[in-house]
This record gives C-alpha cells, sequence and structure tokens, in this order.
C-alpha cells in the first residue's frame, strides 16, 4: 500500500474533462470508495455526470488535502458547532455562493460527508445573526408565504424563544 | 388541515426542478430539502432557526421539523405556548407528531397530568424524561404512554406516585424500549419490571434505585431476557441476594455499569468465576457497603473486567491488602478507585496500587486508620491523580504533605484535597500545598485543630443546614474563592510571622496589629477540641463536604438519577453514558 | 443549457440501462461485472434525489400522491440498484457492506420488500440476531405464507442455536478456568509472600502465558 504504487483512478466531469487522482484521493468519496471496493480498478475512466470540470477540480483539492484525514463512522462523532472550521478549509469555501451550493450538491452526490459538513457549516454561518429579511436578501429568496400563512407560522411557534 | 395541504402542494412544486432556474450554478432556492435540512442542523441558535422557517415555505417546512423534534423550553410559559399551538384548530404542520423527544426534569413539580394528557397527540415520541416531576400519576402517564409505541427511552425517576400500572402499559405498548429509569418509584415492584424484562427485549439500561420492593424475581427475569443489558442499576434494592445477581453475571456479558450499592445481603457467591475477560466492557463497578464481600470478589472482578475503570468498594470492611492486590491488576485502567472505611488495608497494598495503577485520577482513602505517611508518599507519584481523600487517616504527618509536593508531579493535576481529621497537620504544610498546587479548588480541613480558628474558618464554606452547632464549629471545607482567600490570609499572616520572629528577636517595639493573627497562628488549640472533633462519626464529616460522590442518601440518588450519572471524572466520555443516550 | 428536468429524465434513463445490464450479468452468475453495471447506474442517479420525506407530511403524501413522476422513478430506481448491490454482496459474503446497502435501498423507498429481506439475511449471516428477528418480523407480516421468508426464520433459529452452543462452550471453559485458576492463585500466593514486587509482575505475565493456550483448545 505505499504511495509510489498507488493506481491512478482516472475520472469523467459532466462536459468529458478527465482527471486522474490516486485512488486515496477518490476514496474520499464513499460512492466511489465502494465501486472500487466492489470492481476493483480498471483502466476506463469513471464517468461523474453529475459533476462539472471546475466543482470537480475543487473536489479532488480537497480530497487531497484531507486525504490521510481518519475516516468518521458515525454521525454523532461529528461537532455540532459551525465554529471549527480550520484555516484551511476556511479558505476553501471562499467562492461564490453558487459555487458554494454547487459543492454542497457535489458532495452530496460523492458521498463525501466531511466536505458536506464544511460546505453546509459555512452556509449555516451566513445564517446567523439575520432577520427573515436579510436572509432572503443573501440568498436570493422570494417569500411565497402570503402574509396570513406566515402570521400563523410566526404565531405556532412563539414558544419557542430566544434564549 | 386544509391549509396544510396548500401548502404542502405549492411547496412541493417550488422544489421541482423543472421549475428551477435556467442558471448553471446552484442556489439556494434550488437545493433539495433533505440538504437545506443538513445546514440547518448547523444553525444551533433556537432564534436563528426562528428566522430561518419565516423565509419561505421550504425552508419552514425543514426549519419546523428541527424546532419540534426535540423541544427546548426556557421555562413553564415557553411550554403553555406549545401546549397552546397544539390546541389550535388549524395548524399548519401537525406538530404534534414532529415531537419526538421530550425532557421536563427541570420543570419538576410544575409538570401536572393536565399537561401530559394534552401531549397525548405526541405519538411519535421516542425518549421521555419526566424524572423529579414529583406531582404526576399514573392518570396523566398512562394518558401519555397510551399512544408511545415507538418509545425509546423512559425515565420516570423520583415519581412516587407512580404504580406498576404505568410500568405494566410501557412493556406492553414500547416494545422498542432500551433504557427504563424507574428510580426512587417506590411503589413499582417485582409485577411491573417482569412485564418489561418479558417484552421489552431490547432493554440497555435499566435503573431501579432504591426501588425497595423489588425482589431477585425481577433481576432475574431481567438477566435472562434482556442478555444485551449495558447498565444495570440496583442501588439500594436492599432485598436483592446471590440468586439475582448470579444470572446477572451469568449472561450480561456486556455490561457497562452496574451499581449495587447497599444491597447489603450480597456475598463472595454472588459474582461466579467466569473466563477470564468475559466482561471486558465493564467500566463501572459500584459495591458501596456490600459488607459481606471479601477480598475473593475482588479476585473474580479483577479476572472477569479487566478493563474496569471505576470500582467503589466504599463501607467493605471485609477487604484487606490481599483484596488490594487484586484490583491492582486492573493496572492503567482503573482510574478511579473508593477505599473509604476499608480500615483493614495498610500501607504495602497502597504502596502496590500506586506502582500498578499509574492512571489513577480519583482516589478516596477515607477513615483507612493504618495508612501513614508512606502510603501518601507513594501515591504523589501517580502522574494524573486529580483528587485525593483522606479523611481521617489521622497518623498522617506533615511529611505526608511535603511529599505529596515533593515530587512535582501531582502539583500539576491535584484539584481536590481532602484532610478533614488529619489531626496532626499544621499550618505551614497545607500552605505549602496550597501555594504549590495552582489547579486546586477544593480543600478540607474539618476537624484539623490548627484550622479551628475564626480567621481562617472566615474562609470556609458555609456548613450544611442539618449540621449540630458542634459539627458546624469543627466544619472547614474550602472551595473555589475560598482556596484563593485561605492561600492569600495564610501567606501575608506567615510574612507578618516572619517579621514577628524578627522583632522577637530583639529588635524592638512589637506592633500590636502584628501580634493579634500571628499569636493565633502559634497558639496551640485546645485539647477538647480535638477529641470532640474526632468524635464526629466518620459519615458526617463526609457528608458535609458535600461532594463525596459515593453517598446513597435519598436526595443524592434523586440528583444523581437526573443527571443521569455525571461522572465523577467529568472528562471520560465512554463511562458517562447518560441512560438517555445510546 | 437544458432545462434539468429533461437532464434528470435522460439520467434516470441512462441509469436505467445500466441497471438492465447489471440484472443480466447477474442472471449469468457474474457478480462483479453486475456490481460493475450498478454502480455505473448510481452514478447517473446518485444525487438527483430530493426524497426528504417530511414526517408532517407523510400520512397527507399517502392520500394524494402529487409528486414529480421523474423524481418517484429515481428514487424506485435509486432503491432497486442498491438492493440489488446489497445481493451481490451477500453472494460476496459483505455482510456490513450489503446491510449498508440494504439501508440506502429502504431510504429511498421505505417499501422495497426485496431490500428488507435482504436486509435480514445480511444480519442473520453477520450475527445480529435481533435486528435480524425485527426485520423477519416486518417481512412476516406483510407476506406471512412466503416461504423464502420462512426460511430464512429457520436459519435465524440455527444462528441462535450457534450462538447458544458457543455460549456453552464457552461456560464449559470457564469451569475449567476456575479449577485452573484456583490452582494457579494458591501458587501465585505462595510466591507473592515471598517476594511482593518482584512476583507480582512475573506472576501476570506467567499466568497469561500458562492460561492461554488451555483455552484456545477449548474453544476449537
Amino acid at each position: 500500500m505505499s504511495t509510489i504504487e498507488q493506481k491512478k483512478v482516472k475520472l469523467t466531469s459532466s462536459e468529458g474533462t478527465e482527471f486522474q487522482v490516486e485512488r486515496s484521493v477518490a476514496e474520499r468519496s464513499v460512492l466511489l470508495k465502494n465501486m472500487l471496493e466492489d470492481v476493483g480498478e480498471n483502466d476506463m475512466a469513471i464517468p461523474l455526470p453529475n459533476v462539472t470540470g471546475p466543482i470537480l477540480t475543487k473536489v479532488i483539492d480537497y480530497c487531497t488535502h484531507h486525504r490521510n484525514d481518519p475516516i468518521q463512522n458515525h454521525d454523532d462523532d461529528l461537532k455540532k458547532t459551525s465554529e471549527d472550521i480550520d484555516d484551511w478549509d476556511a479558505e476553501f469555501c471562499k467562492v461564490d455562493q453558487g459555487t458554494l451550493f454547487e459543492l454542497i450538491l457535489a458532495a452530496n452526490y460523492l458521498d463525501i460527508k466531511p466536505l458536506l459538513d464544511l460546505t453546509c457549516k459555512t452556509v449555516a454561518n451566513m445564517i446567523k445573526n439575520k432577520s427573515p429579511e436579510e436572509i432572503r436578501a443573501t440568498f436570493n429568496i422570494t417569500n411565497d408565504f402570503t402574509p396570513e400563512e406566515e402570521e400563523q407560522v410566526r404565531k405556532e411557534n412563539e414558544w419557542c424563544e430566544e434564549r | 388541515m386544509a391549509s396544510e395541504k396548500l401548502l404542502s402542494e405549492q411547496v412541493t412544486k417550488q422544489t421541482l426542478p423543472s421549475q428551477a432556474s435556467q442558471n448553471s450554478l446552484a442556489k439556494a432556492s434550488t437545493i433539495p430539502s433533505e440538504l437545506i435540512l443538513q445546514i440547518f442542523k448547523y444553525v444551533t441558535s433556537t432564534a436563528d432557526l426562528k428566522s430561518c422557517i419565516l423565509v419561505c415555505k421550504s425552508w419552514c417546512r425543514c426549519g419546523v421539523e428541527l424546532l419540534w423534534h426535540k423541544p427546548v423550553f426556557t421555562g413553564y410559559g415557553s411550554l403553555i405556548k406549545l401546549l397552546v399551538t397544539l390546541s389550535r384548530s388549524t395548524q399548519t404542520f401537525p406538530y404534534a407528531l414532529l415531537i419526538r423527544r421530550l425532557n421536563f426534569s427541570f420543570l419538576g413539580e410544575h409538570v401536572s397530568d393536565e399537561i401530559l394528557k394534552r401531549l397525548s397527540s405526541c405519538e411519535r415520541l421516542e425518549r421521555l424524561t419526566l424524572g423529579g416531576c414529583r406531582r404526576l400519576t399514573d392518570n396523566g402517564l398512562l394518558k401519555l404512554l397510551d399512544k408511545a409505541d415507538g418509545l425509546v427511552a423512559l425515565d420516570v425517576s423520583d415519581i412516587e406516585n407512580l404504580t406498576d400500572a404505568v410500568v405494566e402499559l410501557v412493556g406492553e405498548r414500547c416494545r422498542r424500549l432500551q433504557g427504563l429509569n424507574v428510580s426512587l418509584c417506590k411503589k413499582v415492584s417485582d409485577k411491573g419490571i417482569l412485564a418489561v424484562a418479558s417484552k421489552c427485549r431490547s432493554l440497555r439500561r435499566i435503573k431501579l434505585s432504591s426501588c425497595d420492593i423489588i425482589t431477585d424475581e425481577s433481576v432475574v427475569i431481567l438477566a435472562k431476557n434482556c442478555p444485551h443489558l449495558l447498565e444495570l442499576d440496583l442501588t439500594n434494592c436492599n432485598q436483592i441476594t446471590n440468586d439475582a445477581i448470579q444470572p446477572v453475571f451469568e449472561n450480561c456479558t456486556q455490561l457497562r455499569e452496574l451499581r449495587l450499592a447497599c444491597c447489603t445481603k450480597l456475598t463472595d457467591e454472588s459474582f461466579t468465576e467466569t473466563m477470564p475477560a468475559l466482561y471486558e466492557q465493564l467500566r463501572i463497578l459500584d459495591l458501596t457497603s456490600c459488607a459481606l464481600i471479601t477480598d475473593q470478589t475482588l479476585l473474580k472482578i479483577a479476572h472477569s473486567a479487566p478493563k474496569l475503570r471505576n470500582l467503589v468498594l466504599a463501607k467493605c470492611g471485609n477487604i484487606t491488602d490481599e483484596g488490594v492486590y487484586h484490583i491492582t491488576r486492573l493496572g492503567k485502567h482503573l482510574h478511579y478507585l473508593h477505599l473509604g472505611h476499608c480500615s483493614r488495608i495498610t500501607d504495602h497494598s497502597i504502596t502496590h496500587l500506586a506502582r500498578h495503577c499509574t492512571r489513577l485520577r480519583y482516589l478516596d482513602l477515607a477513615c483507612c486508620t493504618q495508612l501513614t505517611d508512606a502510603s501518601v508518599f507513594e501515591l504523589s507519584h501517580l502522574p494524573k491523580l486529580r483528587r485525593i481523600g483522606l479523611v481521617k487517616c489521622a497518623l498522617i504527618t506533615d511529611q505526608a504533605i511535603y511529599a505529596l509536593i515533593e515530587n512535582r508531579v501531582v502539583q500539576h493535576t491535584l484539584e481536590r484535597v481532602h484532610l478533614s481529621y488529619c489531626v496532626n497537620l499544621t499550618v505551614p504544610a497545607v500552605l505549602e500545598l496550597v501555594n504549590s498546587c495552582f489547579r486546586l479548588t477544593h480543600l478540607s480541613l474539618t476537624g484539623v485543630p490548627a484550622f479551628l480558628r475564626p480567621e481562617v474558618q472566615q474562609f470556609c464554606r458555609q456548613a450544611p443546614k442539618e449540621f449540630t452547632p458542634h459539627q458546624r464549629q469543627v466544619f472547614c471545607v474550602f472551595s473555589g474563592k475560598g482556596v484563593k482567600d485561605l492561600k492569600q490570609y495564610l501567606n501575608s499572616t506567615v510574612i507578618a510571622q516572619q517579621r514577628n520572629n524578627r522583632i522577637a528577636n530583639g529588635v524592638g517595639n512589637i506592633n500590636d496589629q502584628v501580634v493579634g493573627p500571628v499569636a493565633a497562628v502559634s497558639a496551640d488549640i485546645e485539647e477538647s477540641v480535638v477529641s470532640e472533633a474526632e468524635g464526629v462519626g466518620g459519615d458526617i464529616s463526609e457528608g458535609g463536604e458535600g461532594e463525596n460522590e459515593n453517598r446513597h442518601s435519598q436526595n443524592d440518588n434523586r440528583n444523581r438519577n437526573r443527571v443521569s450519572d455525571r461522572n465523577p471524572e467529568g472528562e471520560d466520555g465512554d463511562v458517562g453514558n447518560a441512560l438517555l443516550d445510546f | 443549457m437544458q432545462s434539468s428536468n429533461t437532464n434528470n429524465e435522460e439520467k434516470l434513463a441512462a441509469g436505467k440501462q445500466e441497471k438492465d445490464l447489471g440484472n443480466e450479468y447477474f442472471k449469468k452468475g457474474e457478480v462483479t461485472e453486475a456490481l460493475r453495471h450498478y454502480h455505473q447506474a448510481l452514478l447517473h442517479l446518485h444525487g438527483l434525489q430530493n426524497n426528504k420525506t417530511f414526517a408532517v407530511f407523510r400520512k397527507e403524501q399517502e392520500e394524494e400522491p402529487k409528486k414529480d413522476p421523474i423524481q418517484e422513478e429515481i428514487m424506485k430506481t435509486t432503491s432497486v440498484i442498491y438492493s440489488n448491490i446489497a445481493a451481490c454482496l451477500i453472494k460476496n459474503q459483505k455482510w456490513s457492506r450489503a446491510i449498508d446497502s440494504a439501508n440506502k435501498a429502504l431510504k429511498n423507498d421505505p417499501d422495497n420488500t426485496k431490500a428488507l429481506f435482504r436486509r435480514a439475511q445480511a444480519y442473520i449471516n453477520e450475527g445480529n440476531t435481533t435486528r435480524a428477528r425485527e426485520d423477519l418480523e416486518k417481512l412476516s407480516a406483510k407476506n406471512p405464507e412466503d416461504a423464502a421468508v420462512k426460511r430464512e426464520w429457520h436459519n435465524l433459529r440455527l444462528k441462535d442455536k450457534e450462538q447458544d452452543e458457543k455460549q456453552r462452550r464457552d461456560l464449559k471453559g470457564m469451569f475449567e478456568r476456575k479449577w485452573k485458576s484456583e490452582e494457579k492463585e494458591e501458587g501465585e500466593k505462595k510466591s507473592e509472600n515471598k517476594d511482593e514486587k518482584l512476583t507480582s509482575t512475573a506472576a501476570g505475565s506467567s499466568k497469561t502465558s500458562a492460561m492461554e493456550p488451555r483455552f484456545i483448545e477449548l474453544d476449537e
């Protein structure tokens, strides 16, 4: 299992761009890890029709940096605070909002839990201390409540007071 | 309900991919709800989550699910508001079905049967914590539990009115139950426990502390039917005999915590010989006041449960040095050991213990009256020692204290030191201890003559209310700020004393203001105080310190059960498993 | 840029095609090839699901299935693929992966009986008889007369018996051990009396080496 001998895995993005990565990098993705485990390595490129080239580049960056991290198995292990993002990860997430959401989708598609956690934490941090109006403005979301519906939801959830 | 359907339809349409933007990049509004929910899991403040639910309908659906999953109440008022929402005839969402976990223990007596009845529409409850809601009766509980088929954990500890009827209903309804705490429910009998034990096969944790009409019958059935038991608490179940514990020790090999404190009928025969390490999972064993057990039990336990971490043997008066030798086989696994009142043990076995169980963090040797400075000297090498209890180890002298800090090992770790009734200790030695152990937050010196003076006692904690005047007089326990104040005061008086000595050595006029405290330091305390102090029973002295983790009074149990066994060490995550965390 | 729905339709078609290929190989008994195509199918379909079934709406959805038909089909197909992967993994005796795949199948379609059945099989083989029993109970409730389910009940009982026997063997070992340990203890006590410090460590190590082989014999 030495790194020198490690075989490269070929990946193809949705528009057909080919990427070569080491197996340990590809295996950060549980989707790919299971596949490689079940059918073995192969010279054929693995098509990833649900990720574009630029996003796949970012994902590979992430997986390369974290290639040696211990695999987390349990949901319970994950720290539920959105504060503890290390410097490299924080820098990695400094992208435009569109890319950030694409990364969430890609992490979900490829089943890379730590990347999904990181990107979701980043979005959660953008929500902090904002009013509903400010959140809508930040994420460009249209309010589809009627005033009556909105009022009812507000009333129904009055019990959970701010601490 | 009509409004809800409307909302659901619109939301579905809105999130359909076909309606998604033509834009190539993803946007918040096109992200699948599953991932929105994922994001919301990191929105930890209730205020932020409340903002989220008002953003748009699809965010609303995700957000309310989280908000209602485990409602967090700020007080009684917010609970009432929640009940108001549940009673509305038109609700945007069927909120009751979203509630999975409820914890009312902090509301205590405010919780009434009426409240539970209003929550009976919560059919998907998984975890229900009602510990200490003492006003509740079977009426409310039967109503709430009647549809709780999916209940996984139930804590009804300290509800004194609760009877077997509730426990039997739980057995009938909640087949998936994994955790049950009926501690201090003194009306619960074998009838109830049999119902649960025979029907809830997945039971992992059960606490029956102080259910004192329980007999062997319950425990035997539990052991036979629930082989996956991780935790069994029989504290104060004093009818339990060897016949109950034997099957436990033979069947429940996955046990992590076994509490048998005050099961006074148990003897060595409870613990049968097993294969080596059959109880590799066992971490906590409490045998407080199982006074009939002898060294033989310890031999078998060290053999069967080699990874035992917390072992409580307080008031097991038959334990001798030989038993302690057996314990030392646990080696570095042992972190917590209580040998209080095991008065037969001597320096020999403690020396052996200190050399083998090098990861000990908590050691209580109260009333081990044969111990001398030699024991303390050995213990001073323990690199992780945080608490040491030497109450009534009256042979200990200042030399022990100096040894403790001389090795420069424990002075970095020691947090709590109990020296009550170590009557030989003097001010300079204790001051040295206080000065070098910078983490020290607790120091007890009750009944130590050198400290029984108003100038010193002014920094000590208030004596517990139930103490007699005499007990108050000798009470001397410092914690938190008190330790700092004591340190400051003693340092200043010692400096003053040195100056005084210079003056006394012939420099001239004595300043009256300096003499006051100094004279007191050197003054001997009358013999009578010493003897009276010794006359105070060990139990009281320990209880008065209020931090002995292994008392078994009702009050203490109540706290313990509610806090779900905080771990004495506070950091060993895998031991301090709360009842409700699986 | 295509609208994402046609895009999803294309991906669904591609995924189904791979799945069908996988099924053909599976029937021929070529498990690895089958797995390859199932995984290829997942590469098309995974991550397209918008499958958060809200607890709140579960009841209502049953009454009026107003969901996007393509979305429905994506989820059904994904469920079938995972369930078939589970079948392959059971053939390969990879129990925990099989359980994992069956779980994913059930997440995409909670009514996928085959996935439930396969999970039960994997649980039995893995020795988790408690979980296996839960699954089989659900299956029996749905199809009380199903022969395959009955067979797995039988297998479960066999497994139970096997575990009981193992325990009995262990208990037998225990008594042997008891006898042995008493003998040992006496020896230890004698030596400890001579020199407590020296023997404590020495006795510890000799004890394990003396006991271990005997125990292994018994276990076989």
